[in-house]
């Protein structure tokens, strides 16, 4: 059964590898030299971008990203291609789309955003409105360490890439538990889960969609309950969600009258991470997995904290940029996101005592002072190491998915 | 008696504008604050640090939404004042059309004016620009100068112009020691609305000045969506400050035996 499965996932991955390449090379023949529009070579964009200012919008709602980003690519972009970057902070990036559809129907072709840090719904929103700049992603000089053949590069939230983002940092949903409460060894699958939760009511909750922490959460149920992610990872198919959505409900249901608070109301993501430092419940979760780490170094939450991936594994995804349609620097916002794949730069972003994020690139390809570094990284015993996260890893399902999933949980769960 | 009763309503609405401020203040020195701790079990002055860092663009964003709030508060009373006045004191034909026009910014929710206002904006090469930004606050400000100052000229009449008139006063005379004189507390209420309402932009500001011009909100409201309450807090309590500044000087005005009371009486 499993082994017909894998074989089913195997070739869907090939399926998808190959549509994505065919995709890359239709886009390549429109554009001569599959190159970059309005730039013949990466000398011309770097000239372009020369002494120019890129507006990078983004979420701003952390000041440890902003002071992050504003030192390690800021100062450097500045130095290196005098480069000045306005990071201009937003609360929601759907803001941002918005903007640029205005601006569309406007008839407006110089705006204002060069850069956008973008999530799988808003780029495919944009995509889908042919409000974005490119392909260029796939023929900036870095892109050479992109593994494009990856599914989880190839395509955000189950939308094809195509040469119109260029990936960040990598992601992968973790679980947060304190060993103090649940031993050393946690539950590792969706029954363990449900047995421990019984048996320790008001220990174990997950934040209430829309949080995006909780809506993975539910995720990872269905894939559970359908023995994978396969049935997810095309187009939305009622008759396959109405199959396994009775089984999800159930679960959580049922799990319900143990959660934190018998269930009655479900927390913030971050009230969550407030209740696990102050022991309050066992575990949280979180898409960052060195997370747990840096709470730990600053004091919040308790010594004894570790995470744990699911036996089954867990969902893990890639943070993107984008360069709209009418960006008035696309050359300069290129030549960000091209730093931003350099070693120099995924090196600081690795540091688990810099921003401690996963990168999205395979440390094989870049110089063995790189690889050296890497493995000189101390890992805190809170993160889990590369290989193993690497070995646990699930693809998202396309966001029509995840909007279905999200509806049926309020439906279903928070209203029953 | 009277005078009494005033001053306890006076601390009464001090405390009251006070008091949610304290546990922010509290906050932003908080390193690590969880129930049931009365107080903060860790203190830190890094929310305070960050925000005098450039990164933070806490202090650009304030002079940006103070130079917009100050132009926004002008301009107000420059087309507010008069129509105002227009409309307390005369009669005349397409009068409650113009009410209603006037009170159409208010009741039609923001974004969506905004969404139009923002294609009229492009296509007239207002945004992205300063006074883009500044005309888009005057949409929902104006209303309340000309609803405030049009209670305040409705109970304060022309009769004390007439007589001032009679007695050989011209018209600049008549400004200057009667009838400002007379709506000076209205107007410094109704001029107090009108900062503070262009003060709290976020969207308007977003969509008209495009990143360009980044305001106060802009850097506050993505912290109240994240996880670092310290930090929000800092920024909340820089957010604030005119708010209650502006509060405690004008509440000398507001105490007085002035039209502003009875005013709101006939909204």
């Amino acid at each position: 059964m499993f082994g017909v499965k894998r074989t089913f996932f195997i070739l869907l991955v090939i399926m998808m590898t190959v549509l994505g390449a065919v995709a890359a090379q239709d886009a390549s023949e429109d554009e001569l030299l599959g190159a970059v529009p309005g730039y013949e070579t990466w000398a011309d964009v770097l000239a372009a971008a020369q002494g120019t200012t890129v507006n990078w919008h983004m979420w701003g709602g952390s000041d440890k990203i902003n002071t992050d980003v504003d030192r390690d690519i800021g100062a450097r972009v500045l130095e290196l291609y005098g480069i000045t970057l306005n990071r201009v902070p937003v609360v929601d990036t759907a803001d941002v789309v918005n903007k640029i559809l205005d601006e569309s129907a406007a008839g407006d072709t110089t705006g204002t955003v060069d850069l956008i840090w973008i999530n799988g719904e808003n780029f495919r929103t944009l995509a889908q409105a042919e409000l974005l700049y490119g392909p260029w992603s796939e023929s900036i000089p870095n892109a050479q360490f992109v593994n494009w053949e990856d599914p989880a590069l190839a395509y955000d939230f189950g939308f094809p890439v195509n040469g119109y983002e260029s990936p960040w940092g990598h992601a992968q949903f973790v679980i947060e538990y304190n060993t103090a409460l649940v031993g050393e060894e946690p539950p590792r699958t969706f029954e363990a889960l449900a047995e421990w939760a019984a048996a320790n009511p008001g220990l174990f909750t997950y934040p209430a969609i829309p949080d995006f922490v909780g809506s993975v959460f539910v995720r990872h149920l269905f894939y559970w309950a359908a023995g994978g992610p396969e049935p997810f990872l095309g187009d939305f198919d009622q008759a396959v969600f109405d199959q396994y959505a009775p089984m999800v409900w159930e679960y959580l249901n049922a799990l319900e009258p143990n959660l934190w608070r018998a269930g009655e109301t479900y927390p913030e993501a971050s009230v969550l991470t407030d209740l696990l430092a102050n022991q309050e419940v066992a575990f949280n979760m979180d898409y960052n997995p060195g997370r747990a780490a840096s709470n730990i170094l600053e004091g919040i939450y308790p010594e004894t904290v570790r995470t744990f991936v699911f036996d089954t594994g867990t969902i893990s995804n890639n943070n993107f940029v984008t360069i709209p349609f009418n960006a008035p620097n696309a050359a300069g916002a290129m030549v960000v996101a091209n730093f931003m794949l350099s070693e120099e730069y995924q090196l600081n972003l690795t540091d688990p005592t810099n921003w401690g994020w996963l990168s999205p690139i395979s440390p094989a390809v870049y110089s063995q002072e790189f690889q050296d570094a890497v493995a000189a990284f101390e890992r805190h015993p809170a993160t889990l190491a590369s290989e193993e996260l690497a070995a646990h890893t699930l693809p998202e399902p396309p966001s029509t998915w995840v909007t279905a999933m999200e509806q049926g949980w309020i439906e279903n769960v928070l209203q029953k | 008696m009277k005078k009494a009763l005033r001053w306890v309503i006076l601390i009464g609405i001090v405390i009251v504008s006070i008091a949610p401020i304290l546990p922010q203040f509290i906050w932003s020195f908080s390193h690590r604050w969880l129930f049931p701790a009365l107080l903060p079990t860790t203190w830190s002055t890094e929310p305070w640090e960050y925000v005098m860092t450039p990164s933070s663009r806490v202090g650009e964003g304030f002079a940006n939404s103070l130079a917009i709030a100050v132009v926004v508060s002008i301009f107000s009373i420059l087309v507010g004042l008069p129509a105002a006045r227009a409309l307390a004191l005369h009669d005349f034909r397409g009068k409650s059309a113009v009410e209603w026009l006037l009170m159409v910014p208010i009741i039609v929710p923001g974004i969506v004016a905004t969404m139009g206002i923002h294609q009229v904006f492009i296509r007239l090469n207002l945004t992205d620009t300063f006074i883009g930004v500044c005309l888009v606050h005057l949409i929902p400000c104006i209303p309340y100068m000309v609803l405030v100052m049009s209670s305040v000229f409705a109970n304060y009449g022309t009769d004390l112009e007439d007589t001032a008139r009679t007695l050989g006063a011209g018209p600049l005379n008549v400004l200057r020691y009667v009838t400002l004189p007379g709506i000076l507390p209205g107007l410094l209420v109704a001029t107090m609305f009108t900062f503070l309402i262009s003060w709290g932009q976020y969207i308007t500001t977003v969509l008209i000045g495009g990143g360009v011009i980044i305001t106060l909100p802009m850097v506050l409201f993505p912290f109240i969506s994240g996880t670092n309450y310290a930090t929000a807090a800092a920024v909340s309590l820089i957010f604030v400050a005119p708010a209650v500044l502006v509060l405690f000087f004008t509440s000398r005005q507001l105490g007085r035996e002035s039209s502003v009371m009875g005013g709101f009486g006939r909204l």
